[in-house]
């Protein structure tokens, strides 16, 4: 499967989907001004990916902001990683967090609420510019 | 912007009015808004878990506007754009006021006064619960929205949404939203002190 790379953009996220090492990672800031096209790709491309996964899925999150519709997508994307939980794969979150950003931290620990799927919340010294 | 009710004007000029901007409210704007929001806040130096309470009432009031903008029908004023609006924060006491302004329907303003109504008589709990149901649920508008960003404000706020429409035409309403975010300093400068 040809590997996801999104550069970031100052309303944009940093993606990186790579099917051989099974690492897909989303960072940066995300506040697309369409969710819905920025985040299409990236759901037709894990629709494929969890057909044919690598061993070990890890979906890791490094952001510094996101808007409401981010979120949105963001659990439809961990919900799509937790189906390789579901059929016995090891697969989970790794949400970073800036230690001095609570709100971030926050936000991890509700996607861990709502989903079966490995989540581990991690704080890390700086994340962003 | 001639439809700008005068009260909202003078409330703007009577805050200290640390950043403001009106005009259209886009993919582009929002991204310059926002690196110039955060540094004006950097500067005030409050504590570092507000300064992102108010990035975030900012980051949600600009997608809202934008959201919302763009299904708003043809503005009865040729000089106004749909997306055009309003967006600053300012200054008071030991609080920072985060405004928003747009144009809003009269369905809009119906379902607004009912949704905002509902979400300053919860509870942090039952915020934060709603907040979940809400995202779990899933759902997008057309527009994009998930139905969230309002949600958001309040608990990031802490304090009830403060809401004012003022009419333009039979079905057209500029929408002003204000957002207190308060205790932004653990002590409060002596340069914010009033003087006695």
């Amino acid at each position: 499967m040809e590997k996801i790379v999104l550069l970031p953009t100052p309303t944009t996220p940093k993606v990186v989907f790579d099917a051989e090492t099974g690492l897909l990672e989303i960072s940066g800031k995300s506040l697309p001004e369409n969710s819905i096209d920025f985040f299409q790709p990236l759901h037709t491309w894990l629709d494929s990916y969890t057909a044919d996964p690598n061993e070990v899925t890890n979906l890791v999150f490094k952001l510094e902001y996101f808007n409401t519709s981010s979120t949105s997508h963001f659990l439809k994307i961990i919900k799509k990683v937790e189906k390789l939980f579901d059929m016995g794969k090891n697969a989970g979150v790794l949400w970073y967090y800036d230690h001095e950003d609570e709100d971030m931290k926050e936000a991890g620990e509700d996607f861990k609420m709502l989903v079966k799927l490995p989540v581990e919340i991690i704080g890390t010294d700086f994340i962003g510019s | 912007m001639s439809t700008i009710p005068l009260q909202i004007s003078e409330k703007l000029r009577e805050s200290n009015l640390v950043f403001a901007y009106r005009g259209r409210i886009n993919g582009d704007a929002i991204g310059s808004l926002l690196q110039l929001a955060e540094s004006r806040l950097k500067s005030m130096e409050p504590i570092q878990k507000r300064k992102k309470n108010v990035l975030n009432v900012l980051i949600e009031g600009m997608q809202n506007m934008y959201y919302h903008g763009k299904g708003t029908p043809n503005s009865p004023n040729p000089v106004l754009p749909i997306d055009y609006g309003m967006v600053g924060f300012g200054l008071e006491d030991n609080a920072v006021m985060v405004y928003t302004c747009n144009l809003a329907t009269q369905e809009q303003k119906a379902k607004l006064e009912t949704n905002i109504s509902r979400l300053n008589a919860l509870s942090k709990t039952e915020l934060h619960q709603l907040y979940l149901e809400t995202l779990d649920k899933g759902g997008l508008s057309p527009e994009g929205g998930a139905g969230l960003g309002l949600i958001r404000m309040r608990r990031e706020s802490g304090n009830p949404l403060l809401v004012n429409f003022v009419p333009v035409s039979d079905n057209i309403f500029v929408f002003c939203l204000t957002v207190t975010v308060d205790q932004i300093y653990s002590q409060v400068p002596a340069a914010i002190t009033p003087q006695s």
